[in-house]
């Protein structure tokens, strides 16, 4: 694609990246903007929305409604793809439920590793002790049981 | 018979032949006065076509000047493709000298890159009307959508400056899109075209000064455009359209594009002097043909052709369209 759909969507003159906007979409962006004085970046939220007439406009604002992102649409997008792809391998989408919750359980792990810095702490404490004094003391006292009690006694 | 030893001389002959054969093609080729075919070295081909820089403002004395927004523009990225195609001279030629034949190869070899470049130019303007894209004359899919995301012929084009559009899809006098090729349609365009104004509300005009016609519409177009009086009235003023449209252009692949659709009723009208910032077609190599390296075990000797090139559509301004058929 030769144009840049990436910029023009962020400027709301695309539907997004990858694709332009139909002739019936551009038109309804027009209209709003023009109709209703939306800025362009919110008229495209209203479009990518669905929303295209004045009438499902004011329908739509009157309900309250908010628009959608691009960011939004584009996560959900991906989510229903994701679960049907899960329900085409007959995959449980209740169990995914749950094995996404467990998957957040390692980020406590995670915290808790906070300690484990203490743990190494101690490997080089026990590694000076046995180096310097346990190891040397053993030797001399063989020496002496070797040379007698005389050496002992000095 | 051509020997081996003769491969040489050979190949000079048939460079001759390949370069009479395109000074032919290329005389013939519509598309490369409309679109920019100008060399490049980059393989993806970036634009930023400028709307326009607003009017200046006043300023009191000791104000700091105001500055110009210069990021206004869309911008396109062309990526270079390679199209290829090869000759063999067999054994049999060389054998029975068949010069008629081997000449008669090299110039459908030339043709062929020559009309697949004109047909493809021709395309983008005959499949701007609808979609985002068309199956070229390669067989592989082609945007026709111009730098602001928008097909190129559309009434709807934007800009990211502001709200405002601007159309290049023809009207006629009664508003109606896309006649069929008449005088009050080209008079209406002509009109549109002087009265543009860019985003900043500057008007530059736009003159749409050539216009574009299938074999189809040529007879038409050329008593529309050069009849001494307006055409089809019996009343006696003069016809000011022989000044307007300084140059009617008949292009027959504009009949009937790659993919066999009838397209005669189509019509464009340009800005000769701006078009080329429209349309873009650069090339990093024009149609080239090498001699064969090595020879192959079926003792013929293959000649290859290739190019570089891409094609795409800028700020729309500059060309204006219409289907024909209201």
């Amino acid at each position: 694609m030769a144009q840049n759909l990436l910029k023009l969507a962020s400027q709301g003159r695309a539907y997004d990246g990858s694709r332009a906007w139909t002739e019936e979409e551009l038109v309804a962006l027009i209209t709003l903007e023009r109709e209703r004085g939306l800025l362009r970046s919110r008229a495209a939220m209203f479009v990518r929305n669905g929303v295209k007439t004045l009438k499902a406009y004011d329908a739509a604002t009157e309900a309250g409604f908010e628009p959608k992102s691009l960011e939004d649409l584009r996560a959900e997008a991906i989510a229903a793809y994701t679960e049907k792809v899960r329900g085409e391998l007959g995959l449980d989408t209740t169990e995914e439920v749950v094995e996404t919750t467990e998957v957040i359980e390692p980020k406590e792990v995670v915290e808790t590793e906070v300690p484990t810095v203490s743990v190494t702490d101690e490997v080089f404490e026990t590694e000076e002790v046995v180096e310097t004094t346990e190891v040397i003391e053993p030797e001399e006292e063989i020496v002496e049981d070797k040379k007698g009690k005389n050496k002992a006694a000095k | 018979m051509i020997l081996k030893a003769d491969f040489q001389t050979l190949t000079e002959k048939l460079n001759t032949w390949y370069n009479e054969a395109s000074r032919d093609a290329i005389a013939e080729w519509v598309g490369k006065d409309y679109f920019d075919v100008g060399e490049t070295d980059w393989e993806v081909y970036n634009t930023l076509n400028l709307y326009g820089l607003g009017r200046p403002s006043r300023v009191a004395e000791g104000a700091q000047f105001p500055a110009l927004n210069t990021e206004e523009g869309d911008s396109i990225s062309l990526t270079q493709i390679q199209y290829a195609d090869r000759i063999g001279i067999t054994k049999r030629l060389r054998k029975f000298d068949r010069y008629d034949q081997i000449k008669a190869l090299v110039k459908g070899l030339s043709d062929g890159f020559f009309d697949a470049i004109d047909q493809s130019h021709a395309d983008l303007l005959t499949n701007g009307f609808a979609g985002s894209s068309y199956t070229d004359v390669y067989g592989y899919s082609q945007s026709n959508l111009a730098a602001d995301g928008v097909v190129l012929f559309s009434a709807s084009h934007t800009n990211n400056l502001n709200a405002d559009v601007f159309t290049n899809l023809i009207t006629n006098t009664a508003g109606t899109a896309n006649p069929a090729l008449d005088r009050g349609s080209i008079v209406k365009t002509v009109a549109t075209g002087r009265k543009y104004r860019d985003p900043n509300n500057l008007n530059r005009p736009i003159k749409y000064d050539r216009l574009l016609v299938s074999a189809t519409n040529h007879d038409l177009a050329q008593r529309i455009v050069y009849s001494q009086g307006v055409q089809g009235t019996p009343n006696v003023d003069s016809n000011p359209l022989r000044s307007d449209v300084n140059a009617l252009v008949l292009w027959s692949r504009l009949d009937e594009d790659a993919a066999g659709n009838d397209r005669s009723a189509r019509w464009f009208m340009c800005d000769s002097r701006n078009v080329k910032m429209t349309l873009r077609s650069p090339f990093s190599q024009r149609p080239m043909m090498f001699a064969p390296e090595e020879v192959n075990d079926s003792k013929t000797w293959e000649y290859t052709a290739d190019m570089f090139y891409a094609m795409g559509a800028d700020h729309p301004k500059n060309v204006a369209g219409s289907t024909g058929a209201n």
